[in-house]
Parts: structure tokens; sequence; C-alpha cells
């Protein structure tokens, strides 16, 4: 069965001269769910922003679904982000935009119908338990609300590969848990690809899945 | 347009700004426009005052006369010529000085044969005279002489000072107006980066920012004119009816300019600041 994520021989050097990965070679079955572990600068983020293409390998190869997609055109990337939910380390959400805003802005870059994009986004507030707060600006929100929130808008528009950089960073335990329950949850109700980077142990042994290791930007359990 | 009509709700100070900009520095563009066409105006007549008069020298025969004529005519700086043969020249001098044929010694006719010549521009009077001394039939070319060339200085002089604030002033606007759009687009920065990041295509992005910036530029230029419009429109009047003898622009000249530049201008100004403002934060982005 041919992956449905592949990375073959991919180096990235940073401008800085950082060697964040090293001839990484690594592929996952469609429907996976995966914990991408390592340490700080194991180079996680960087394997994430290579499927994003917010990075391009300095050598090797990223393919997804059949698609080369390191040396894709820029101007296709639109398309590529369209088919990917990403929980950023940062969240990226827009602060001064309501949660509704946020949650629904996948589903007007795909031109969904408001209707039809306003029902989703109820929906995925209900899932969340953020119902009541569909009208609040961000800025309002605690750190928790703010990554279920950016775990929403990933999810919203039912894409096939997800990506979560560090998605419990700045969560307690309880709430680190069940924003892993809910990708877990997703992967395996929309049969997802999931990717989540950790550096969590404790996430590690209470939900089950794949786990890859990095350090030092090398591939050391696959 | 959701994007826009969010950033709107959000944010309606900057789209008064911007719509404030256009309005202002059209309002000061409109001053400069009335300025010019008066100036287009006078010049029109003083073109009509002092037409270029050249006097035939005795004995040329009138084959030459038509043909230094028709030779005058061609030049291209000329717009009109006008033969005013000896008999007419006799007639304007009787009607002039409201004399009779009587007056005059009968059978010899003392007034030369001229041509009248109207330059197509002012500035080309003191060349065209010096051309036509040049064919050699003239026993003299007049075209009002120093008072033209004071005229002329004055009128070189305002188009010059006009055009070198003119072009300040255009550039006061391109500044204005693109410093205006560069904020706001920096201001809204983070969300065309998680636009792009989402999914959402240059043009999608771009789109966004356009129909605001036109919306801008439109309104922004509208208003300028219609307030500039019903500004010169009792001014004019005022000025008609206070100095009647001045030659006034008319506002039925005037109208059209005003609204084709200041719509146009204001609409192409506003849509491609925006449209630099955003290339170059998508630039970076990406």
């Amino acid at each position: 069965m041919k992956p449905f994520l592949e990375f073959k021989e991919v180096s990235k050097i940073y401008p800085t001269g950082v060697r964040a990965l090293q001839e990484v070679n690594l592929s996952f079955r469609e429907g996976e769910f995966v914990f991408l572990f390592g340490p700080t600068g194991a180079g996680k983020t960087t394997l994430v922003k290579l499927v994003t293409r917010e990075e391009r390998p300095t050598r090797g190869e990223v393919w997804l679904s059949g698609c080369r997609i390191s040396h894709l055109e820029e101007r296709y990337l639109p398309f590529l982000r369209r088919g990917l939910g990403v929980i950023f380390q940062d969240l990226r959400l827009v602060p001064e935009w309501t949660v509704l805003e946020n949650l629904v802005v996948p589903l007007e870059v795909l031109k969904i119908g408001r209707s039809e994009a306003l029902r989703m986004a109820r929906q995925m507030l209900r899932f969340l338990q953020m119902e009541k707060k569909g009208s609040y600006r961000v800025e309002w929100l605690s750190g928790g609300e703010k990554q279920k929130l950016s775990l929403g808008r990933a999810l919203i528009h039912r894409p096939k590969l997800v990506l979560a950089d560090e998605p419990t960073g700045n969560l307690d335990e309880e709430s680190a848990q069940a924003v892993v329950e809910v990708l877990f949850e997703f992967a395996r109700r929309e049969g997802a690809t999931v990717i989540v980077a950790t550096h969590d142990q404790g996430l590690l042994r209470t939900f089950p899945g794949r786990v890859v290791a990095l350090e030092k930007g090398k591939v050391v359990q696959s | 347009m959701k994007f826009f009509f969010r950033r709107l709700a959000r944010k309606p100070s900057f789209f008064i700004m911007g719509c404030l900009s256009i309005f202002l520095t059209q309002g000061i563009l409109n001053l400069f426009i009335f300025g010019y066409l008066e100036l287009d105006r006078m010049k029109e007549m003083w073109k009509g005052s002092f037409t270029l008069r050249a006097f035939f020298a005795e004995g040329v025969p009138e084959e030459r006369i038509r043909e230094v004529q028709d030779k005058i005519q061609s030049w291209a700086a000329v717009q009109q010529v006008v033969l005013v043969d000896a008999e007419e020249a006799r007639r304007r001098f009787l009607q002039y000085f409201e004399l009779t044929e009587e007056d005059l010694p009968g059978g010899v006719n003392p007034f030369p044969a001229s041509l009248e010549v109207l330059p197509r521009k002012l500035e080309d009077l003191p060349k065209l005279a010096a051309e036509m001394k040049k064919i050699g039939v003239f026993d003299e070319v007049v075209y009002g002489g120093k008072n033209v060339e004071e005229l002329l200085q004055f009128h070189r002089f305002f188009v010059g000072v006009g055009g070198v604030v003119v072009f300040l002033v255009f550039v006061f606007v391109l500044l204005l107006i693109g410093n205006m759009v560069t904020l706001k687009v920096r201001f809204y920065q983070e969300e065309i980066r998680v636009l792009y990041l989402v999914g959402a295509t240059f043009r999608q992005i771009r789109a966004s920012f356009l129909g605001e910036g036109f919306l801008e530029g439109f309104l922004g230029g509208m208003s300028a004119f219609v307030v500039s419009g019903f500004f010169f429109r009792f001014f004019l009047s005022f000025l008609e009816n206070s100095f009647p003898t001045f030659f006034w622009v008319r506002f039925e000249d005037f109208f059209l300019p005003l609204l084709l530049i200041n719509v146009f201008l204001s609409g192409v100004l506003s849509l491609s600041g925006t449209l630099v403002a955003v290339n170059n934060v998508l630039r970076e982005i990406s």
C-alpha cells in the first residue's frame, strides 16, 4: 500500500546554519494516528512546516497523496493547504475576530455557503463545548479556549491530514488529554491521518498510536 | 467582500480616514483644476486681443499676397490667417473714425493690404513674427510688442510655478493615500497571514482589500466632486456677478473635468495603492 505522506531523504538547514533535519525518511499511512515525539529543537516543527510548505527542504522530497509537495509551485500552495488541518504552535488566530469568525475561515476560503458554514461552526462549537462563546472576541478567551478554537478551525472542514504542533503546550494535564482525545476521536471517526508533535511523554502513555521519535533532526524511533 | 465588511465593522475609523484623505486631497486638487481652466480661459482672451498683423510693402502683386497667405496658413503654429485687402482696410479706417468717403481724397488708397494671423499658442507669437519678417514682403509686422511679451512672461511664470505646485500636490496626494493604505494593510497583516495559511489564494486575499480600496476611492472622490461642485457653482456665480467683464471659466466647462478627475483619479490611486500594499505583504509572508 502506497504511503499517504512520505519524507524521502529530507534535510533542512536554515540560513542561520542550524541543521533542523538530517536525511529523514518517514512514511505515514492513511488514517494513522501518530505522535511525533522529541525534545525542543528535535525538528518536529520543521517537519510540520515542510508539509504545510511554510518551509522547503534543503535536500530530499516530501510527497503527499502522490503529489511531490516539496516542489509544488507557489500558486498551488493554497490548494494544498485547503486539504490540511493545522494547529499551529502559536495558534495563529485573529485576535480581533470573534470565535465564530475564526472558526469559519477555512469554510469561507472553500466558498461554502454562509448558512452551511454557520451550521458546521455551531456543530463544532458544541463539540468543543464552547457553544456560548461564539460571539466572544478571541482576545477575551483563556489559553485553553484559544487552543480549543485552533483545534476547531483545523478540523471544521474535515481534512484528510491533521497536523498539530504542540497542541497541548500551554495546557494543564486534563485539558491536554481532552485536546488529544478530540484529535484521536476525529482520526477514528473521519479516517484522517493525524500527526501530533509533542514533547509530553504522558500523552504517549495515555493514547494508543504510532510514535515517531526525533532527536537532533534525526529519526531515532519510527 | 465579507472580510471587508468584517474589517469595516471592527475598525470603521480606517475606512473613514481613507475616504477623508481622498476627499481632502481631491479637494485641493480641484482648486488647481479651477486655476488651470481659468488660466486657459484667460489665454484664449489674450489670443484674440493680440493678433499678429503684417502689412505688405507697397507694390506687392495680389497673386504674391495670396501665395504668402497660403504659405503662412500652412505653418503648424498658425491657427488662422485673414487677409485684409486695401479696400477693407480703408473701410475699417473710415468706420473707426466715423468718416465718409468724401473725407478722403478720391482715387487714392493709402492703406496697405495686411494679414491678421492668429497663432495656435500664444508663446509662438514672437517666433511667428520673426519668421514672417524673413519672407521679405512685409513693411511691418506687429503683435502688441512689449505688452504681449510681458503677459507671456507672466503666463510662463504662472504655468511654471503652477506646474511645480501641481506636481508637489500630486506627490503629496500619492504619499498620503499610499501611506494611508499601507498602514491599513499592515494593520491587517496577521489576518492576511492566517488567510494564506488556511488556503486562501492571493486573488481571494487581494479581492477583499481591492473592494475596500475601490469603495474608499469612489466615495472619497464622489464626495470631493459633490462638495467642490457646490462650492464652485456658487463661487463662480458670485465672481460673474461681481466682476462681469472678466473672463471667468463657465461652470458647465468645469463640471465634466471635475467629475472625471475626481472619480477616476481617486479610484486609480486608491486601487493601485491597495494593490501595491497587499502585494508587498503577500510577498513577505509567502
